[in-house]
């Protein structure tokens, strides 16, 4: 298993959020993680990429145990971190913003600025300008250059098409797409858009109040037919 | 009279390029880490002292003084982040302590280089000052090097955050610190950096300072005053806001000495700092926080 | 043995001084670093009268009161509008410029050296000029003082004070006007601060700006620190200990040599007993809650009829001068509009809120349901649309004005007073109370202590009624997540408002809780209570909501039962994208 979770606690001293979750990701694999809000999605991600120290359990990655690993380790080993929002720094330039994604890289980022330009060529023509006159879905599509500039093997995206209109949300799914056929990168993503996270990932997992109570391969959650019950 | 008011226009320009100096080495650290750093008055004390023990007692050359100064300022500036606001960070405590801590720190300081030093004003030479004069205006070569000096740090210091991997990393951290924190830009080590960067700064303007004056245990309050209008009039966290705000303080401090005591200047500062705060709350340029 | 005594006034006359601060820093938590502003307003007024005018002290001290409480309004007003730091800031200019002013104007105030020969204290025209017979006088000011800040802080007003420093927005979602609170704090607090002025200036018989300086606010800031944030005793304990023990210093060999510079030494020793303070225990020498012990909880029990008749609306006592009819819809609102820059957070959004009915708005992630909350509360302003609270339009009003009206709320985050006991927290809900109202503080306490006993009574019934009643004497902070969610639901009780707006009450709530949410929430409904609920669990959702309102992207999309909506495919579509 390329990424797994073991009996994964998350919380803040006065309140445990997520309740001893057990997960895995394959390798170049898209996972999802759905639920209602409040159900400790954002949680378990920020666990994984130690923003948040697990009070609890382990985490596993390529074979290293990676609990509690502080986000600059967790950034050089491979994995990266796209929050819900509020991910970009605004004062600065869309290339300033990428540069600073390359923080931790040693080598030189101009060929992979590259790449990131032609994964999203809006950012090579908007790269001089202030990024906070950026539109909420070129935002996105900084954000996410800013953490693929990193080569990272394993993604964690919090609701990456919140606020986008459904055809950049399409775009942007299709990029993900592209990127893990290209890379072999793995995805866990919090999708608040059910269909989606069903059509794009090849497995789901269900969480509700803080536990997973499914856990589902993509295509036969979508032939459900209800789905009321897992909110 | 028109002479009198360019001249004290002059004065005005070079007192506003100290104070611009002075109000960058704090808004730095300011802007970045969020803490109100009283204590930074200290490093002021700490420069002049230290430029005076190196160059006057230990009769080196004035250089070294000034390297000495920025030197101990540093060390000066990380043993206090390290040493008190760290820990009181881990602990998760409340503003008003940090700020009561920052506070108890500075005077601790100062009583402290008032017991080892005396209170006995000390005098920095060692630069060859000159009367320059230009028409009916006159100054002298240390007022026009502590300009120069001043606006090429600030310059320094601004394409360095513009530039640089560790100055944009310094930036990031001020304006979102929970991302950078995501990148992997480390929070400690940027607050390790912002402060040298601001105690270095300090420590130059504080040696420039007692060149011109003296250097004795109280005079780090009147100079970290300059500093607070000056980030706060300008801007939390802007360069333009730092050097226009330093110039008109200096230029309002001066210019009213045409028809007012000097006793009027502090009040005159605080007053325009009052009506800054009141009418454009964020500062001329507009700030981060 | 002179001496000894010139040191008990002075320690008492700096503890009136570090008590009017400690009103504003500890209980109120603005932090403000030049009070010793009003200290020398107090002691300049008062003695220059004298000096000038031959005025007895106790008229000098009263024009020095009224000067001070006038400046301490006027700071108190940019104050209201800027927060933390830019406080500091505006207190320390404040300070600089009354120094200067008292600096400048030398003809006046002697300018920096100040003014030498004020007359003395002075009681029916026997001088008192000496410590011995001056310290009747001070220790009975001191009392007087120090009697004014304990009824203050010890009182309905006084719990506002502390909830407004815990979390200012849930102060005023109960009702509070905090800007009324801040310029009436900042009053008080220069108000003591010049009495203490005046004696001081009577008692040295000079007076110069030297003593009033931003150095002696910072002295005074840590006199409220290290004896401990609200706690008056504390600032007591302070200035005892950093006035008396630093002069004990003055008898240490080399002292009088002046080998070692003393009072260098003392600074030094004050600056880093501030540290290690700050470090070590930040709450102070006595901290807040040792005053609170063993308080005695003076209530009655209740019955369960008594309990139905509390919780009832009670129409024609509370909502004076509004409708008394019996409103089917208590709230509607009609084309609500709010934009941010380019979006539309909330587009054309209209609904009524049925009497004794739980109503919930469901919808995704940014559909703008809290943004209608904090629409209908007056907590964000409305762009364009129309709010009637029982016929009577509420848009774009204060949150505090809407409280009274009859509307209160929760929020999404846990918004407690953490530093207050859970009694207290409830006890802040309890309305207007007339101990918040300073007239009534010290002129009429009887309607006060009876006010109090019966909010006391009420407040207990409400926690009995939440399952917290074992828990009413301990710190909020203290606890339980859930217990903290149940003590928002009691403050919401204690409102006694018609309307109320619940806002994701069970999220992060262990699902062996939900239940006694649930049940508490219906009966809330029973009892007449109009209820609405922003809630993402379904299962909540479908069990206690009797109606729904489907938003998403800001616009009511549809209107039913709960059991209808899950049905409609369409918002299924839109929720799930399927």
């Amino acid at each position: 298993m390329f990424m797994e979770l073991n009996d994964f606690e998350v919380g803040y001293s006065k309140k445990v959020i997520v309740h001893g979750i057990s997960m895995r990701i394959g390798e170049g694999e898209i996972v999802s993680i759905i639920g209602h809000n409040g159900a400790g999605k954002t949680t378990t991600l920020k666990g994984i990429m130690g923003i948040l120290r697990p009070l609890r359990g382990k985490v596993v990655f390529k074979g290293q145990d990676i609990t509690g690993h502080s986000p600059l380790e967790n950034v050089k080993n491979g994995i990266s971190f796209l929050p819900q929002d509020r991910f970009i720094f605004p004062e600065l330039s869309v290339k300033e913003n990428l540069d600073l994604g390359a923080y931790t890289v040693e080598d030189d980022i101009n060929s992979r600025l590259e790449i990131i330009y032609q994964l999203f060529p809006i950012l090579k023509e908007r790269s001089g300008q202030r990024s906070s006159t950026l539109s909420g879905g070129e935002r996105r599509m900084l954000g996410l250059g800013m953490i693929l500039i990193t080569r990272p093997q394993l993604l964690l995206l919090d609701e990456p098409s919140l606020g986008l209109a459904p055809v950049l949300v399409t775009t942007l799914l299709e990029s993900l797409r592209n990127i893990r056929d290209s890379f072999g990168t793995s995805i866990l993503l919090v999708e608040q858009n059910v269909r989606q996270a069903m059509e794009f990932a090849q497995r789901v997992y269900v969480m509700k109040m803080g536990s997973i109570i499914l856990e589902e391969k993509g295509e036969k959650l979508l032939q459900r037919g209800e789905w009321w019950d897992l909110f | 009279m028109a002479a009198l008011l360019a001249q004290l226009a002059v004065n005005g320009i070079m007192w506003g390029a100290l104070y611009s100096l002075l109000g960058l080495s704090w808004n730095i650290i300011y802007s970045t880490t969020g803490i109100f750093h009283f204590a930074h008055a200290l490093i002021f004390v700490a420069a002049g002292y230290t430029a005076v023990l190196v160059t006057m007692n230990a009769g080196l050359p004035l250089p070294l003084g000034f390297i000495a100064a920025v030197a101990a300022a540093v060390f000066l500036g990380w043993a206090i982040e390290r040493g008190i606001y760290r820990p009181l960070r881990i602990l998760g405590v409340s503003h008003i302590v940090i700020f009561v801590a920052s506070l108890g720190t500075l005077i601790f300081g100062e009583a402290l280089a008032h017991i080892i030093f005396k209170p006995f004003p000390r005098r920095l030479s060692g630069f060859p000052v000159e009367a320059i004069n230009i028409g009916a205006i006159t100054f002298t070569t240390l007022q026009l090097t502590t300009s120069v000096i001043s606006f090429i740090t600030i310059l320094g210091v601004w394409q360095y955050l513009k530039r640089t991997k560790s100055g944009k990393a310094i930036r990031a951290v001020g304006s979102n610190p929970e991302m950078a924190e995501v990148l992997g830009i480390g929070r400690d080590r940027v607050f390790l950096l912002v402060f040298a960067l601001g105690s270095a700064m300090g420590a130059l303007a504080g040696v420039l300072y007692t060149l011109d004056s003296v250097a004795h245990p109280h005079m780090g309050i009147p100079l970290i005053f300059p500093a607070f209008i000056v980030t706060f009039m300008g801007g939390v966290g802007s360069i333009p806001g730092v050097v226009a705000a330093g110039l008109i303080l200096g230029l309002s401090e001066n210019l009213s000495q045409a028809w007012l005591d000097s006793d009027y200047m502090v009040m005159i500062s605080f007053a325009i700092l009052l009506a800054v705060i009141i009418l454009k709350p964020r500062g001329l340029f507009g700030s981060r926080r | 043995m002179d001496y000894v005594i010139h040191l008990i006034i002075l320690v008492l006359l700096y503890s009136v001084v570090a008590i009017s601060l400690n009103l504003l820093v500890g209980f109120t938590g603005l932090l403000s670093v030049g009070h010793a502003a009003f200290f020398g307003i107090g002691a300049f007024a008062s003695g220059l009268l004298a000096y000038y005018h031959g005025v007895h002290f106790l008229i000098g001290m009263l024009a020095g009161i009224v000067i001070a409480i006038i400046a301490g309004a006027l700071v108190s007003i940019p104050a209201l509008r800027v927060k933390d730091e830019f406080l500091v800031l505006l207190t320390i200019g404040f300070n600089m410029v009354i120094f200067g002013f008292l600096v400048t104007q030398q003809d006046l105030t002697g300018g920096r050296w100040g003014k030498v020969g004020i007359p003395a204290l002075s009681f029916f025209g026997i001088n008192l000029a000496t410590p011995a017979k001056a310290l009747p006088i001070v220790i009975l000011f001191f009392a007087i003082c120090f009697a004014i800040g304990w009824r203050l802080t010890h009182s309905p007003f006084g719990r506002v004070l502390k909830a407004m420093r815990d979390d200012e927005n849930a102060a005023k979602a109960f009702g509070k006007n905090i800007f009324r609170f801040k310029v009436l704090v900042f009053s008080l607090g220069a108000g003591l601060a010049a009495i203490a002025g005046s004696l001081w200036s009577h008692y040295h018989a000079y007076v110069e700006p030297r003593a009033f300086t931003v150095n002696e606010s910072i002295f005074l800031l840590a006199l409220v620190v290290i004896g401990g944030s609200a706690n008056l005793w504390g600032s007591v304990l302070a200035a005892l200990v950093l006035i008396t023990i630093p002069e004990i210093l003055t008898f240490l060999p080399g002292a009088e040599t002046g080998e070692v510079p003393i009072s260098a030494v003392r600074i030094a020793i004050y600056g880093a007993l501030l540290v290690v303070f700050m470090r070590f225990r930040p709450k102070g020498l006595l901290p807040e809650h040792l005053s609170f012990r063993g308080r005695k909880l003076q209530y009655l029990p209740i019955t369960a009829e008594e309990k139905e008749n509390i919780l009832r609306p009670d129409e024609t006592k509370r909502y004076s001068g509004l409708s008394g009819e019996k409103n089917e819809t208590p709230l509607q609102i009609e084309g609500l509009y709010k934009h941010f820059g380019g979006l539309k957070a909330v587009d054309n959004v209209s609904l009524d809120l049925p009497k004794g009915r739980i109503t919930a708005l469901i919808g995704p992630n940014g559909a703008g349901k809290t943004t209608i909350f904090n629409l209908i509360t007056g907590f964000l302003s409305v762009d364009s649309g129309r709010i009637h609270l029982r016929g009577r339009e509420i848009t774009n009003q204060p949150p505090h004005r809407i409280n009274h009206l009859g509307l209160a709320r929760s929020f999404q985050e846990v918004r407690i007073f953490r530093n207050m006991l859970v009694l207290d927290n409830v006890l802040v809900a309890c309305g207007k109370q007339k101990g918040e109202n300073l007239g009534d503080l010290f002129f009429r306490p009887w309607r006060v202590a009876l006010e109090e006993k019966e909010n006391c009574r009420l407040a207990m019934a409400y926690l009995d009624i939440v399952g917290l009643s074992e828990k009413a004497e301990i710190l909020a902070n203290d606890l339980a997540f859930a217990e903290q969610k149940l003590l928002m639901l009691a403050c919401l009780l204690a409102t006694r408002a018609e309307v109320l707006l619940i806002d994701e009450v069970v999220s992060g709530i262990d699902p062996g809780s939900i239940e006694r949410f649930m049940s508490l929430v219906r009966q809330l409904a029973n009892w007449g209570k109009t209820i609405c609920i922003i809630e993402h669990n379904i299962d909540v959702v479908k069990t206690v909501a009797d109606l729904a309102y489907f938003l998403s992207e800001g616009k009511v999309i549809a209107v039913g039962t709960p059991d209808e909506l899950l049905a409609d495919p369409k918002l299924t579509k839109i929720y799930f994208g399927i």
